[in-house]
């Protein structure tokens, strides 16, 4: 006879594994929590994509989804952006913007909710990670030298653009029906009718995007208005001072444009006025620089490059719209010393044949097609000259070649030097990663 | 800045003309043959102008662009290679790849012989270590070639010298890039000719 209390017994244990077994079969419900080898993937998308570029302000969803289907509300999910702050939301889409601009790398981590039973770890699962570029929207401003001028009056505008993009040209409408002109971010334009304007100049930029800049407002009235509005201010102007003195910029004669020299330029205003302000920039910074004292102005660039230096002139009294001039410049770095020069190029035996002396060269660039006629013929000529050492110097553009010479019929012998590469090895490393160089 | 353009000799700023740091760092006492060889002509060569001229020479091997040793390096990320695999069996799908934070280590190792008459009188190698340190990045693929890239901050450091001995050292500045290079001349993409390196960690999560 079996013992009552062992059958109770046996019957909880079936009752319990089969407790256990209904469990174990259970579906993905609310509290269900899968082992770590079959928990569902979180996939993690912006946009429907896993990288992208946007502008600060632009709005941006990021959407989550599971593998398989898994109950609302079982988890909070914690968004990563990447700059040290966080966001948890409850639902699996979530939009924002960006207010500043840098890259951010989203990632995603799915928490047990709160009211979720049987949460073993904090974090259940991580999303992968998506990319978001964030750039500062590119804007582009239109500055006149002025905002009223007389019919027939140039106006000097500049475009100043700001973006993360180069600019590929500029479209400027005057706004006077003229057509519109493409060129680089300075421009001058004459105005023949009278009217308000609306000038404004679209920027296409490198990756086929443009912007726009504001409108800016050109009031032209006609020389008589002007002239008589002028007289019944009581300020004397006259007709003759409605016509357009020119302003013009060149550069000062034997002028070196190198770094380090002396730049000087000749500003002239045609006809010649009295009470004029010159202002100039010079192109290698933003100041402006007062030339009221300073003529002939000059500056020393101290980097080789480009530049447009921009004159302006005011006149005052009456204060009239200001004259600008721009005046583009390279500048380009000096020649080397000549502790820098090393002759490479020796001449061979018949050059000394020639002239009857040794010669060498200390040229800039060895491959660099030398005329000797000159110096020979002036060997020739001066049989005093073949006697003595002397230097010989020619200029071809900015290059400066310098051949000495001197006595006796000593034979030549040569120095070259040749460069190449032997190895390179370029390794990509992800932060945590350590590597060799190989 | 015109990343397309821009060479390992720009990043160094040693303009060919006067390399002039470079050249006070090369000591003549490890280069005595080449002294030798510079005294005996018949009008000697101060050995400072054979260093400078040494260091010229050694930064024309230098005018090869950055740009060539990135792509290099990205190919070597697992998700370049397999975008860049699709890329070139779709050549009609635009594919863009994103590469995390990371940073892109370069060895190179120009030499600069020296001649005397045609005859070697020794050849000098320098070493050359460079670090780019990229915040992030997406490469635009089409036809199996990066068309554009949208880097993020960009940062760079390297430094030029002869048997471990830092001849010049640039410290760490940032590049001045725009948000989006769309690239005048596609850059293709072909597998590297040496095995992918294992990826890391964080490749894997990139590759997801």
């Amino acid at each position: 006879m079996q013992n009552p209390s062992l059958r109770v017994s046996v019957s909880f244990a079936i009752v319990v594994i089969g407790t256990m077994t209904l469990a174990a079969q259970k579906p993905a419900g609310p509290y269900y929590w899968p082992s770590s080898q079959d928990r569902p993937a979180l996939t993690l998308t912006a946009n429907s994509a896993n990288s992208l570029a946007l502008q600060t302000g632009q709005n941006v969803t990021f959407k989550l989804a599971w593998s398989r289907t898994v109950p609302a509300g079982v988890f909070t999910y914690q968004f990563n952006w990447g700059d040290g702050t966080w966001t948890t939301v409850t639902n699996t889409v979530f939009s924002r913007s960006f207010s500043v601009a840098r890259v951010y790398t989203v990632e995603v981590n799915a928490l047990p909710a709160a009211t979720a039973k049987n949460a073993k770890a904090n974090v259940y699962a991580s999303s992968n990670t998506v990319s978001i570029v964030v750039r500062a929207p590119a804007n582009v401003e239109l500055v006149p030298n002025s905002t009223s001028a007389i019919s027939g009056d140039v106006v000097h505008f500049q475009a100043t653009l700001n973006a993360p993009t180069p600019a590929v040209r500029y479209v400027f409408d005057f706004g006077d029906k003229t057509p519109p002109v493409s060129g680089s971010s300075q421009i001058s334009h004459p105005y023949a009718t009278v009217g308000d304007f609306p000038a404004r100049v679209t920027v296409f930029l490198e990756d086929q995007s443009s912007v726009q800049s504001a409108p800016v407002t050109i009031s032209v009235t006609s020389p008589v208005a002007s002239a008589n509005s002028s007289s019944g201010n009581n300020s004397g102007r006259t007709s003759q001072q409605v016509t357009s003195p020119q302003l013009s910029v060149a550069l000062a004669k034997n002028v070196q444009p190198i770094t380090g020299s002396q730049i000087g330029i000749i500003v002239n205003l045609t006809p010649s006025l009295a009470h004029v302000h010159y202002q100039i920039n010079w192109g290698d910074g933003p100041e402006n620089e007062d030339l009221a004292n300073s003529q002939p102005p000059s500056h020393v660039y101290s980097a080789p490059g480009s530049y447009t230096i921009m004159v302006t002139a005011k006149r005052n009294p009456p204060f009239d719209p200001p004259l600008m001039e721009s005046l583009p410049l390279t500048i380009a770095s000096p020649a080397p010393p000549r502790s820098a020069m090393w002759p490479i190029v020796a001449v061979g035996i018949a050059a000394a044949a020639v002239i009857g002396c040794t010669l060498w060269f200390a040229l800039r660039a060895p491959d660099t097609p030398v005329d000797l006629s000159p110096l020979v013929a002036a060997h020739e000529t001066n049989s005093n000259l073949a006697q003595q050492k002397f230097r010989y110097i020619f200029s071809e553009g900015l290059s400066r070649h310098e051949i000495k010479m001197k006595r006796g019929p000593e034979s030549f012998r040569r120095i070259t030097m040749s460069s190449g590469m032997r190895s390179t090895e370029h390794t990509i490393i992800f932060p945590g990663e350590t590597t060799a160089f190989k | 800045m015109d990343l397309e353009k821009l060479t390992i000799a720009d990043l160094f700023s040693l303009p060919a003309e006067g390399p002039a740091k470079l050249a006070v760092g090369l000591n003549g006492e490890r280069f005595k043959a080449i002294q030798q060889a510079a005294s005996c002509l018949p009008s000697p060569i101060g050995w400072s102008e054979v260093r400078t001229e040494m260091a010229g020479r050694m930064i024309d091997a230098l005018q090869t662009t950055l740009l060539g040793g990135l792509v290099s390096a990205w190919l070597k990320s697992k998700a370049v290679e397999e975008k860049a695999k699709k890329s070139q069996s779709s050549p009609e799908t635009p594919f863009s790849c994103t590469l995390l934070e990371h940073a892109v280590e370069s060895t190179l190792h120009p030499y600069v012989r020296i001649l005397l008459d045609e005859k070697l009188v020794q050849q000098v190698d320098f070493d050359v270590n460079m670090t780019t340190q990229i915040e992030g990045l997406i490469l635009n693929l089409e036809s199996g070639s990066i068309v554009s890239i949208q880097p993020g901050r960009c940062e760079w450091s390297g430094s030029i010298g002869i048997d471990g001995v830092d001849l010049i050292e640039r410290s760490l500045v940032a590049l001045d890039l725009p948000g989006h290079i769309v690239f005048r001349h596609p850059i293709p993409l072909s597998t590297p000719s040496e095995p992918a390196a294992k990826p890391s960690r964080d490749q894997a999560r990139v590759n997801n």
